[in-house]
């Protein structure tokens, strides 16, 4: 996983992956991301194209359907600078990074568990840095796309949209960085930190209790 | 200090003494106490920091002795 993140944290730099980064509408744009419009027969749609397409009979053009569309509305662009594109990867290599340095941590630990000796030497520290680790990755996953989302929209500003007789760029204002987390690895960051503090606590017994016959 | 410290205190204990005096193996003192082998080697080398009373009771009722036969301070 650790190599994967290199992996991913190389591709990202070079250039050769490029990862979204989560941007809003800005208030009063003429705009709407709450639309899910069906591809009718004979209806040119931008892009390449809408299919499979129901007949006008069964969906009148310009109708949408009935729901809600929920989540985060995101961006990429192809032309940032090797340290904004990794910055824009950052959910995806340090959760591959996160999660290596956890399992590296705690394998020894959990072997330790098995054989009978959960308070062996060195448990805390590695569960402590595990916790610090899984923090710090969050971190880095939570700001490195907002540090790089006005990279991407000013790439998008000033790239055109639409076909080539109708080339306009981007209205600048229109998108506006966003920042987009989930809370639960914070709870796997604390929950690791409680392990070590108990493992610490448990270090400190065996100790006291080590030549007791 | 550390465990084996011999600065920490100037009790010996007399258990191998005791063992060979009445014939006995520390296997078959742990048979007859229940305190496994490798806790009465502790015991018998040294390097026990604590026993307990439990673990004194059964030595000496296996051995027929008293604890101040097991332990002595030395000066």
């Amino acid at each position: 996983m650790i190599a994967g993140a290199l992996v991913i944290g190389g591709l990202a730099v070079a250039g050769t992956v490029t990862v979204p980064v989560p941007v809003v509408l800005s208030s009063g744009v003429p705009a709407t991301t709450e639309l899910v419009v069906p591809c009718i027969d004979g209806e040119i749609v931008p892009g390449e194209g809408c299919a499979p397409s129901a007949p006008s009979s069964l969906m009148p053009v310009g109708s949408t359907l009935p729901v809600h569309r929920d989540g985060v509305l995101r961006a990429a662009s192809g032309d940032l600078a090797p340290g904004l594109a990794l910055l824009a990867a950052a959910p995806v290599w340090a959760a591959l990074l996160a999660a290596g340095v956890v399992l590296v941590l705690l394998v020894p630990v959990l072997r330790a568990t098995a054989t009978g000796r959960p308070a062996r030497l060195g448990s805390p520290h590695a569960l402590g840095a595990a916790a610090v680790s899984v923090a710090v990755c969050w971190l880095l996953s939570a700001a490195g796309p907002r540090l790089a989302a006005p990279a991407v929209i000013d790439a998008l500003v000033s790239a055109p949209l639409g076909g080539a007789s109708q080339a306009v760029p981007l209205p600048e204002g229109w998108l506006v960085p966003a920042l987009h987390h989930t809370w639960w690895p914070l709870l796997v960051a604390a929950l690791l930190a409680a392990l070590a503090s108990a493992a610490r606590r448990g270090e400190r017994l065996a100790a006291d209790s080590a030549g007791l016959v | 200090m550390t465990a084996d410290d011999p600065a920490q205190h100037r009790i010996v204990c007399r258990l191998e003494a005791l063992l060979v005096g009445r014939g006995l193996t520390l296997v078959q003192l742990s048979a007859a106490t229940g305190i496994t082998v490798a806790n009465l080697s502790v015991l018998k080398n040294d390097r026990a920091r604590a026993v307990r009373f439990s673990t004194l009771t059964a030595v000496c009722d296996a051995l027929g002795c008293q604890p101040g036969d097991l332990f002595t301070v030395t000066a």
